[in-house]
């Protein structure tokens, strides 16, 4: 069948088959892969985009369901340019920090939450990033100022291995307070 | 998943006509969270799917005649975000009790795209939705081939993922009455994660006098137990009592040995079930002696 989504902007058609769900229409048709697949069964939510400003598990929605809609990806958060960091897992690069200014991404480009996270250390394998991010931004829209409680709360369908969610916690409520202003 | 065709009507007699066709392989989908699960894992394997999101008469709320019409395609989010009950004046505040249970099921993503007829339709025993309409003694309107029929809640639900809806029928509108008198509310439920569903859960209704004694009440038990059941010696023991004055620790002992737990695994198994429901029945009359 076929299925055109707006993504971040730019309209995506495909002739796919009926059973592609939104997560593998985002990856592989639109060939934005910042949407993880974790779990596939709607409950890790590394898979988590916003379909019409509304956060979903994309693994459980299916691009059919998506026809004709807007959805938006981690690829859509930050504005004007940014670099993709080659090969992140080099061993070269292992131990090693280097700015992101130092590896050419301009740093006002980035979302708030997306700098928020950078600095406050808010991940350590980035699986789940994406998702947090999506999940974030939805929240923050409809409650600028959460508590810490609340931010646990919004994220109860987001779930980390690495950090523990503290560092996280803590770049939401910093991105919170900057977007503020 | 096995192939499937998408079909995606406009108008609900399309709808009907289109589940009718060929009603045992065919599965209608709305928000999809619990069907796409099953089509994953080959649990279902309808060869065609018919798209309830284009079919606008199932997604309309209206209240008034001491009821409310909930669509059945009304996501969790819209109830949760206060829009869809916005325009209803509710007299015995049953739509703040569904927007209190309804705003703590699964996470936010799941609820923006989940909907209330779904889970009634799935029928699942650690779903909250077929609690918490037991417990307001909602009615269900199942369209079919011949007509409307109207079935009480207690009929609705028959079983594990079993409902009285049969091949070619739609489930049309969820009728939630909406009493005169002072009514009070309280849902509560254990999962293992937050975003869980249930282990165990208890689901509260009771209608006080003017001196606030329990003139009527109703006690629904789910997770633990096939369909959501009524523990009516309970709710016998109520009638009458002061709602402030009841002995939360007694109710809870009275649940426990009152309820019969059908389900449980290796890990979760009848008896843990059983146990967590003197905390959950005294946590659901909390709320209701709280929240009104």
């Amino acid at each position: 069948m076929k299925v055109e989504i707006t993504i971040n902007g730019r309209p995506v058609a495909g002739e796919v088959d009926e059973r592609t769900l939104l997560l593998e229409f985002v990856r592989d048709v639109a060939g934005l892969t910042g949407a993880r697949n974790g779990c596939l069964e709607a409950r890790c939510g590394c898979c988590s985009v916003l379909l019409d400003g509304q956060v979903v598990k994309s693994c459980n929605v299916l691009a059919a369901q998506a026809d004709g809609r807007e959805v938006e990806t981690v690829e859509g958060l930050a504005t004007g340019d940014t670099t993709t960091i080659e090969d992140p897992t080099t061993e070269g690069s292992v131990g090693t920090y280097v700015p992101l200014s130092a590896r050419g991404v301009d740093e006002g480009s980035l979302h708030p939450l997306q700098q928020a996270f950078h600095e406050r250390g808010a991940l350590q394998c980035g699986y789940c990033t994406a998702g947090m991010l999506l999940t974030l931004k939805e929240f923050l829209a409809r409650v600028p100022d959460p508590t810490e409680a609340e931010v646990r709360e919004a994220l109860r369908g987001n779930l980390c291995r690495c950090t523990g969610y503290q560092s996280i916690v803590d770049a939401a409520l910093l991105a919170a307070e900057r977007m503020r202003g | 998943m096995r192939p499937f065709e998408y079909l995606t009507p406009a108008g609900l007699e399309e709808a009907l006509e289109a589940v009718a066709e060929r009603p045992e392989e065919t599965a209608p989908i709305a928000g999809g969270q619990s069907l796409l699960l099953e089509l994953k894992s080959r649990e279902r394997a309808p060869a065609r799917l018919v798209s309830l999101a284009g079919v606008e008469a199932l997604g309309a709320v209206s209240g008034g005649h001491g009821e409310i019409r909930v669509g059945p395609t009304v996501t969790y989010r819209a109830i949760a975000d206060g829009e869809a009950f916005a325009a209803i004046a509710s007299r015995s505040a049953v739509t703040g009790f569904l927007t209190r249970v309804i705003a703590n099921i699964a996470d936010r993503a799941v609820r923006t795209m989940a909907t209330v007829g779904g889970a009634a339709c799935q029928a699942e025993p650690a779903f909250d939705i077929p609690v918490a309409l037991t417990v307001v003694d909602a009615g269900f309107e199942v369209a079919g081939a011949s007509g409307t029929r109207r079935v009480a809640a207690h009929e609705f639900f028959r079983g594990v993922k079993q409902t009285a809806l049969e091949q070619g029928e739609l489930l049309s509108a969820i009728v939630v009455p909406d009493p005169a008198g002072s009514w009070r509310w309280g849902f509560a439920k254990q999962g293992m994660r937050a975003h869980d569903a249930a282990l165990s859960s208890v689901a509260l209704a009771v209608r006080v006098d003017g001196e606030s004694r329990v003139e009527c009440c109703r006690i629904v038990v789910g997770g633990a137990v096939k369909r959501p059941s009524r523990a009516y010696g309970c709710e016998t023991w109520l009638i009458g009592r002061p709602i402030g004055e009841v002995e939360a620790e007694k109710l809870g002992e009275r649940l426990a040995a009152e309820v019969v737990p059908e389900l449980g695994g290796a890990r979760f198994g009848r008896e843990y079930r059983r146990s967590l429901l003197p905390a959950l029945v005294r946590r659901a009359l909390e709320e209701a002696r709280d929240e009104g």
